[in-house]
């Protein structure tokens, strides 16, 4: 079969021809519509960690990045994976100035242990969701300030910090970007955010009559006052007959009598 | 009559035969009566007396000012022993008055018989009120409010549930069967009551005995001027829910998050009439209902008047104990009824029923993956896509759920779920996207 020439010249030539036209007019519309984009939010964006954790409230790590940059009253430490580093980083990009930030890193407030006798209310089957077993008479468990165990927390960590182990969550301090995923999703709000290192925690928040409590979980905060008498700071009180320690007041050298003293261990150094 | 199919719907075996022939026994008072303060739908009730304080049967214990509320009356003579939180059969916990029993039956109203006639409805409906009349077929909606529809609206049509298409219970059917007349005179204060020109008793065909007694006692007590007619519809569940019910019988649709009011109609059940009945003309405050006690795990299955308040253990009692180890306790029936975690949880006013089931009638099955079938939407009465939930509340999509899938029109029947051949919690995801939205104010 031959091949015409001249048709596949005038082809070419057609193609060709509207490929300039398209090409110029494209390159003509870039330069007359460019949009402006301060670069700053690139370099912002360089420095953030990428992981979209959505710890500072923005959706992902480009729109905070915009917010930072854009907006004059957003603070340059939300970023909390980042910590004080990207702080700074963006403290020279921005111009704003920063403030003191601590590494967090969140816990597990409550020490309920199905193996060590905590009761239990009903043989729970069906969804492995935290929310819906809390909608059903709230929770399997009799302590309903209590851990449900089904891991939606582990289930949202970006970083697997988080681990389920025989219905407890373990969380790894040292992966823990403290981005708050995990509180946002407890639907018991028995996860909470603590400074890091973990410092003297009373872990239950049981507000129940005390002396219901030791009955449905042999590791709960009997409210007996132990620890508050056996403070030398003043650091330890009673709320709801619920034990409160105010790290503030904690010096660093304590010999940490109240964790001795507690005579359910509910109230760790971790 | 005429009746229209209602979209969707199962057809699960009913269960009914145990209690079914059982004649209505009236229950021992209990040794300690838990009566909750939130035994209807809106804000609880507050505790009139406190601890030590002596009650006697019909005294009004709890009252609340809010608008959508009811009176809760003491079911027991007695002294109060505490007012605390107690094991609640639909909401898990909730403040209780404890009266424990001195012995003695005393009651703290004039019994009296009272001519409804001479009542303008007015009046009827503020002895409703007074004697904490709420709906009796499960949601307890305070009946004084159904009865007052917003002035811009008025009530046409009246129609009386007698369908109880939920499995093994038969409280409703024995109740038409044995005090047909008191139900009959309680509807036609209804009647009074909403000014309603149309009234339509509806009961399913399974319930033929029912049907005959239904049918007698209107005869008897007939109104020649303004008759009230008798709608048999075919048997199908949900056929007893309040929108089913309608569309049956009229061919109208509710709203999408509209009420029945809006088209004219609402819809009482039996039970309601019959306290209706008791409130105005005998006086006396709805404190004890009919209650069927059944499931192959009681001895002696049958229908009981018991106080309310009474706790389940001593319902089981009442009804001869256990014959074998239940593994699952509902609450109601076991469509939409609530699975019960102890047996001290007691009757409050809605409770139609406890069925007590043993480890191989209670199946449970392990759920496997969507096969795409289409038989949770071609039975959903309401025309919901319970897949298309389940799948978007995997995703966490819950302002499409609720917004595009009409999350809110779904009444938690179970058709989807009981057609499920993967067997999977269609009703818990749903649920638990209610509970989401909720909790996230979507």
């Amino acid at each position: 079969m031959a091949i015409d020439i001249t048709a596949l010249g005038q082809v070419l030539a057609t193609l060709g021809g509207i490929g300039a036209v398209m090409g110029a007019g494209l390159a003509a519309a870039s330069q007359k519509f460019a949009v402006e984009i301060d670069p700053r939010i690139e370099e912002a964006l360089g420095i953030l960690p990428g992981i979209n954790c959505g710890a500072c409230g923005y959706p992902g790590c480009s729109g905070y990045a915009q917010a930072v940059i854009e907006e004059a009253d957003v603070k340059i430490s939300l970023c909390s994976p980042g910590g004080a580093s990207v702080a700074e980083k963006l403290a020279v990009i921005t111009g704003k100035t920063p403030e003191k930030t601590s590494r967090k890193t969140a816990i597990l407030k409550c020490v309920q242990d199905k193996s060590k006798g905590s009761s239990v209310k009903y043989e729970y089957s069906g969804l492995e969701d935290c929310a819906a077993v809390e909608t059903l008479h709230r929770g399997a468990f009799n302590c309903t300030f209590a851990c449900v165990g089904l891991g939606n927390c582990a289930a949202v960590c970006p970083v697997d910090a988080i681990v389920m182990d025989k219905g407890r969550p373990q969380i790894n301090p040292e992966k823990c970007i403290a981005c708050g995923m995990c509180v946002k999703t407890c639907p018991r709000d028995v996860l909470t955010l603590v400074d890091f290192p973990g410092k003297v925690q009373v872990y239950c928040r049981n507000t129940k009559k005390p002396n219901t409590r030791k009955k449905i979980c042999p590791s709960a905060c009997i409210g007996c006052s132990l620890c508050l008498k056996n403070c030398p700071w003043d650091a330890i009180e009673m709320i709801e007959m619920v034990a409160v320690v105010h790290h503030e007041k904690c010096p660093p050298d304590c010999e940490k009598p109240c964790l001795s003293k507690c005579p359910t261990k509910a109230i760790l150094g971790r | 009559m005429n009746t229209f199919p209602f979209p969707g719907g199962v057809h699960p075996p009913d269960y009914k035969e145990p209690t079914s022939t059982e004649l209505i026994e009236v229950a021992e008072p209990p040794q300690e009566a838990v009566i909750h303060l939130l035994q209807h739908t809106g804000a609880p009730a507050a505790p009139l007396v406190k601890v030590k304080d002596e009650v006697r049967t019909g005294q009004q214990i709890g009252h609340s000012d809010s608008f959508i509320t009811a009176s809760v009356h003491s079911s027991i003579t007695g002294t109060v022993v505490a007012v605390e939180p107690r094991p609640h059969p639909v909401y898990g916990e909730s403040k209780a008055v404890v009266v424990a029993n001195s012995g003695f039956d005393m009651i703290d109203y004039k019994p009296m018989n009272r001519n409804w006639q001479d009542l303008q409805p007015a009046d009827i409906i503020s002895y409703i009120r007074q004697a904490g009349v709420v709906g009796l077929g499960g949601a307890a909606f305070p009946t004084h409010l159904k009865l007052t529809p917003p002035p811009d609206k008025k009530i046409d049509v009246l129609l009386i549930n007698g369908a109880e298409c939920e499995p093994f219970l038969t409280s409703d059917d024995r109740l038409m069967r044995e005090r047909a007349e008191e139900v009959v005179e309680g509807i036609r204060i209804l009647k009074r009551a909403t000014g309603a020109t149309q009234v339509i008793v509806v009961i399913e065909d399974n319930k033929q005995l029912s049907i005959s007694s239904m049918t007698q006692a209107l005869r008897k007590l007939e109104d020649s001027l303004n008759p009230i007619s008798l709608c048999v519809i075919p048997t199908r569940y949900p056929q007893g829910s309040e929108k089913q019910m309608i569309y049956s019988v009229t061919g109208k649709e509710v709203p999408s998050g509209g009420l029945p009011v809006d088209i004219g109609v609402i819809v009482q059940n039996v039970g309601t009439a019959f306290a209706v009945f008791e409130a105005v003309v005998r006086n006396k405050p709805l404190y004890e209902r009919v209650v069927t006690v059944t499931g192959d795990c009681v001895e002696n299955p049958g229908n009981f008047v018991v106080r309310i308040g009474t706790p389940f253990r001593q319902l089981v009692e009442t009804a001869g104990g256990l014959s074998k180890e239940p593994v699952k306790i509902i609450s109601g029936g076991p469509m939409m009824g609530i699975a019960q975690y102890t047996l001290e949880s007691a009757v409050v006013k809605g409770t139609s029923g406890i069925v007590l089931m043993s480890a191989e009638m209670a199946k449970v099955y392990e759920p496997s993956n969507c096969i795409r079938c289409g038989f949770c939407i071609s039975h959903c009465p309401q025309q919901l896509m319970p897949q298309m939930i389940m799948k978007l509340a995997t995703k966490e999509k819950w302002t499409e759920i609720k917004y595009q899938y009409n999350l809110m029109d779904c009444m938690e029947c179970g058709c989807c779920a009981y057609s499920c051949p993967a067997k999977i919690p269609l009703v818990q995801w749903i649920k638990l996207a209610k509970y989401k939205t909720r909790m996230l104010k979507i």
